[in-house]
């Protein structure tokens, strides 16, 4: 079988081309199939007897899989040629490009490569506009490509597109037929084109004349190679038939795509000779994948994280099951299996999702989420917020809009996070976005409360230490005359969200820089003082903060350092006698800050032989490698520990659970005295543990 | 009480399929989104030599590579991310998933694995089957795997491929251990592709005289793949219970011409163990007499089940959904079975949930019923799951999965 794959500029004359060929090749007792892939499904008309068939995407959307036959959707035609079409969505919605993709795995599934044809001719949309209507294209379609143009400068624009996209595809072998041209009747049109086609290394393999009885015969619902044969365009429709037939015996005939340079074609728009001129080279928009660059997660991941933890507010993941599923699947945080306020309730309960599949990936899954939506409508939500993944991003559905009209007509809080899965960015652009969303629902509060504070909680915080609110940072605040007004957004609810304004202050759980900013964003908002410094872990960092306390409230706090203080020397003193005089190599991570970590070593006597920065991390974007290094690795890891002989190697890779010597994976302790105490009284164990516990 | 129906679907089947052969690894191309999670389940699923993988790709987790897809890469397309990170792979075979969304882009993926120089095969999948049944994906992958690896071999008489036990169900290893030992027992050798076995295995499947299904749907597309290289499928009913796991091994002994004899007498012993604790129990053997249950499971499991649980236990149904429907026939026996003793009403789209002793569902909804009072005993079936670490295999298909089951259900007792 020779798949031939026809190209050209929307209204070039593509279906009339494609289906006369077809007509002639099976005339003459080839097997042949024509394959439609526009969505106005008009390919196969003239060979059907002016009718539109039934698409392959109507097929699939109306037919159950288990019931789906590829003969439903093959018709034969005129000279016994086999038509199909595929179809595509309403302009405007849904994406046509995956339509095609679609149909091609139908295709594909349904047996169509064992259907004994000689010829499959795809008669394909007027431009490569995406990856979908390229798959002809690729490697296993199309082994020539044929582009029907005219004289007319947009449409030989279009042509050097296509090459643009052939080249894309390139596997190594020649596989552009030519140029037919389908004559306007202008003036000196061939010349135009002959010069274009001498650019890009082309033969012109058939001109086609301008002729009414093109019209005549498409009333009569035929095409003109059948209604009349006998005319001169039908002889030339011969030619690239011929053309086709000899190029498939003799695929070294095939020339391989050069396209021309915007300059070039400027002088193809000016009839200026362009023969000679350097073909354009192939360069791709190439993002490394690296640790700079690669994104931890997605938008999504991070919005839906953070609105689930809030309670009273329903999350509507706008996506596949398959996203859904990640988001609630395990016990962590990250996914919510888990019961976060203690209520029983689980954090997966408050989560649904509409299930979009490939259809609606063709066209537009907005009725899912209408009639989820109607279906929550009763169930009490406070507050429902629609987060949409990558496939309602990349087909375009306007959540805004629906969320906004739903609302209304519903009488209840609906709020769309369109982030778009990875379109937004990585987690933390997710985490900000259902943040300020929130924020925005505070009431309005222009007396500030001085006493009160607000937590504003960044996720890693929360697992890490806010089970422990009541030992730690309730002792914390109270020391510094603080009562929590909200601990946001994680462990609050709809009423937290709405007094966030009262609190005089707010501090940072967790200094991260994301959380830095979100913070920053959220208190401006609220006209909050957000405390310069984060809940603070270690003692240096404690008195630091109770100082920061003490310049912004006025407050005397000296007592409180003095005791903490004490407190502290004394737990430590109790560790000590494990930890003096011990070795370390410890592996950090640029994003965050250790102070902590090397102040407590120094305080129980741990002598650091070496300190690395690691760099292989997804969770920082935009930082570079530590001085020309090179970067951390258990490899690395490994000759330290052989070379220098530490008691244990601290890091935070997870990586290094295969390390031979004794290992510490480093936690961020808790705020507060009991965090860092508890933390200093765990590592002394670890030194006295088994360097290598018999599983590993 | 909300039950929605958020479980792992077809992009996981098809992940965990690719996961399930040794010497295949699973890569998807996407966002770095979409790879969350599945590298870990990947791993814990299926049990091999560990080796956290630092740097592109991998970010040191062990399983599951990723294309790490951003946002520009929607616009300009990102095939050859794909070429970089297959030149990074040392398994045999790639078997490469689209991630929903670039699905939607049109990479030329072919291209890319042609570019990669990558020494071993790829197979690239290009339906994602995002949102359809864990068994749709699961199945299609298997059946590519057979496709793309496979070929036709001499008939022998003695190897017979299992099909349709997916890795994600709690206990696989001990299905494949159990359902071998009867094959091996009536003399037979067993290839279980999709369930742990190697490309290897699943290339050399070719000359296996008959398939024989376990959880039929898993394997549809499967069997269909082995027909055209001309091995038939025996569609046996799921082996559930000890009664319906007599009936699978006489389903493939008739079509083999084996003596049966052998393998029922391996699980005569496990048949026997279970009744002579029952009935030494005296009256504590008959406290599930007449207790009530609820299941939301495969549907080709659900009818041994149910005819399992009445015959061998007194055991009625609650609320049974089946997920998805099978067929029209199906659905029918089903209900003539459960109008047998009043119980068609039974039969429900989704569960309510009602009160009932037992669930059979996925792990997650199981555990949300019985932390909602809605049951006393959750039992986990295959597809959903918590994925919590396990130790100890708890199937539910075979005489092991039998025993399973009772032990679970007979905690109640105790506590009642």
């Amino acid at each position: 079988m020779f798949q031939i794959a026809i190209y050209g500029k929307g209204g070039i004359g593509k279906s009339t081309m494609t289906a006369n060929v077809s007509y002639i090749l099976s005339s003459e007792g080839k097997r042949v199939v024509q394959i439609g892939c526009d969505p106005k499904h008009d390919s196969t008309r003239l060979l059907l007897g002016g009718r539109t068939q039934n698409t392959v995407l109507d097929y699939l959307r109306r037919t159950p899989k288990e019931d789906r036959r590829l003969d439903d959707v093959v018709f034969e035609g005129s000279g016994g040629v086999r038509c199909i079409e595929a179809g595509g969505p309403e302009p405007g919605v849904g994406c046509a490009g995956r339509g095609i993709l679609t149909m091609f795995d139908f295709l594909d599934g349904g047996g169509l490569d064992d259907d004994g044809a000689d010829y499959r001719i795809y008669d394909v949309l007027g431009d490569v506009v995406c990856g979908g209507f390229a798959v002809p294209l690729r490697k296993g379609y199309a082994d020539a490509v044929y582009i029907v143009t005219s004289g007319e400068f947009m449409s030989l624009y279009a042509a050097n597109n296509i090459l643009k996209g052939l080249l894309n595809y390139d596997d190594g072998r020649p596989r552009v037929g030519g140029l037919i041209l389908n004559s306007r009747g202008m003036d000196g049109e061939l010349e135009y084109v002959r010069n274009f086609a001498d650019g890009v290394g082309l033969p012109i393999v058939s001109v086609v004349p301008r002729d009414p009885l093109f019209a005549d015969a498409e009333a009569s619902g035929k095409t003109l190679a059948e209604s009349h044969p006998d005319s001169p365009a039908a002889d030339a429709l011969r030619e690239v038939a011929r053309d086709i037939e000899v190029k498939s015996s003799n695929p070294e005939m095939l020339k391989y795509p050069h396209p021309l340079d915007d300059r070039a074609m400027d002088m193809v728009a000016k009839g200026i000779p362009v023969s000679g001129s350097p073909a354009l080279e192939y360069r791709r928009v190439r993002n490394p994948v690296d640790d700079c660059w690669s994104l931890k997660s997605c938008a999504g991941m991070g919005a839906v994280a953070y609105s689930k933890m809030v309670r009273g507010v329903h999350t509507i993941v706008h996506g596949p099951t398959s996203c859904a599923y990640m988001m609630c699947c395990r016990s962590d945080l990250w996914t919510g299996f888990r019961d976060l306020h203690g209520d029983g309730r689980l954090v997966c309960q408050d989560v649904s999702c509409t299930h979009l599949d490939d259809s609606s990936s063709v066209f537009g899954g907005l009725s899912e989420l209408r009639e989820l939506i109607r279906r929550r409508a009763g169930l009490g939500d406070e507050c429902i917020m629609v987060i949409s993944m990558c496939v309602p991003g990349i087909i375009g559905d306007n959540i805004v809009d629906l969320c906004s009209e739903m609302s209304d007509e519903l009488g209840i809080r609906i709020v769309p996070v369109p982030v778009d899965g990875i379109g937004a960015g990585s987690a933390s652009d997710g985490i900000r976005a259902v943040v300020m969303k929130l924020a925005e629902m505070a009431d309005p509060c222009p007396v500030k409360d001085p006493h009160l504070i607000n937590v504003m909680g960044e996720f890693r915080a929360a697992t890490d230490h806010m089970s422990r609110l009541d030992a730690s940072v309730f002792r914390l605040l109270e020391d510094a005359g603080f009562s929590i007004n909200t601990v946001f957004p994680g462990f609050c609810d709809m009423d937290g969200v709405r007094r966030l304004g009262r609190a005089g202050f707010a501090v940072r759980s967790y200094d991260e820089r994301n959380n830095r900013i979100t913070c920053e964003m959220v208190c401006e908002g609220l006209g909050t003082r957000l405390m310069r410094n984060p809940l603070p872990r270690g003692m240096r960092a404690t008195e630091t903060w109770l100082d920061e306390v003490s310049e912004i409230t006025g407050r005397d706090l000296g007592e409180v350092k003095s005791r903490m203080r004490e407190e502290y020397e004394t737990r430590l003193s109790a560790i000590r006698p494990r930890t003096e005089g011990r070795t370390a190599v410890v592996v950090t991570r640029p994003s965050s800050d250790y102070s902590w970590l090397f102040e407590i070593l120094d305080d129980l006597g741990v002598v650091v032989l070496r300190s690395r920065n690691s760099t292989f991390n997804r969770w920082v974007v935009g930082q570079t490698a530590c001085d020309g290094k090179e970067p951390y690795s258990t490899r690395l890891a490994e000759s330290d520990a052989e070379e220098l002989a530490p008691d244990i190697v601290m890091s935070d890779s997870q990586a290094d659970v295969g390390l031979s010597a004794r290992h510490w994976r480093i936690l961020s302790p808790s705020p507060g005295l009991e965090g860092i105490a508890d933390w200093a009284e765990r590592l002394g164990r670890a030194m006295d543990a088994p360097a290598r516990e018999a599983w590993r | 009480m909300t039950l929605d129906t958020i479980r792992m679907d077809g992009f996981w089947g098809s992940i965990l399929a690719a996961e399930s052969a040794r010497g295949c690894g699973a890569v998807v191309h996407g966002p770095g989104g979409c790879r969350i999670t599945l590298s870990g389940v990947a791993a814990q699923s299926v049990v091999r030599g560990f080796g956290i993988r630092e740097g592109p790709f991998y970010f040191n987790e062990p399983r599951v590579p990723c294309t790490y897809l951003d946002e520009e890469d929607y616009i300009n397309g990102a095939d050859y991310k794909l070429s970089d990170l297959l030149s990074t792979m040392d398994e045999d075979v790639a078997f490469v998933v689209q991630s929903p969304g670039t699905s939607l882009i049109g990479d030329d993926l072919n291209g890319a694995a042609y570019r990669s120089g990558f020494r071993g095969r790829v197979i690239i999948q290009e339906e994602n089957h995002m949102s359809e049944p864990f068994h749709v994906g699961y199945d299609a992958t298997v059946s590519e795997l057979v496709r793309g690896l496979c070929v036709p071999g001499h008939r022998g008489r003695s190897k017979v491929v299992v099909l349709g036990i997916p890795v994600s169900m709690d206990g696989w290893e001990d299905t494949v251990e159990e359902l071998g030992g009867y094959i091996s027992a009536m003399g037979l050798e067993a290839v279980f592709p999709g369930a742990g076995c190697s490309v290897d295995d699943i290339a050399g499947s070719g000359d296996a005289v008959v398939c024989v299904t376990v959880l039929p749907e898993f394997c549809t597309r499967t069997s269909e793949a082995y027909r055209r290289l001309g091995v038939p499928t025996v569609f046996a009913e799921a082996p559930v219970g000890f009664e319906g796991t007599a009936a699978w091994i006489g389903s493939l002994a008739a079509a083999v011409g084996a003596d049966p004899e052998p393998a029922l007498g391996i699980l005569r012993r496990s048949s026997d163990r279970a009744s002579s604790i029952l009935k030494g129990a005296l009256g504590g053997g008959l406290a599930l007499r007449c207790a009530t249950y609820s299941m939301d499971v495969d549907s080709t499991a659900a009818l041994p089940l149910a005819r399992w649980l009445y015959g061998y236990l007194a055991m009625f149904p609650a609320e049974i959904a089946v997920m998805p429907w099978w067929d029209d026939d199906f659905v029918d026996r089903f209900r003539g079975f459960l109008a047998r003793f009043h119980s068609e009403g039974a039969l429900v789209d989704a569960l309510t949930p009602v009160r009932c002793d037992v669930v059979f569902a996925g792990g997650q909804a199981a555990a949300l019923m019985r932390m909602d009072g809605v049951c006393s005993v959750d039992i986990a079936m295959p597809g959903p799951s918590t994925h919590q670490l396990r130790f100890v295999g708890r199937p539910f298909l075979g005489a092991k999965g039998a025993l399973c089951m009772l032990d679970r259900m007979f905690e109640l007792c105790e506590r009642d």
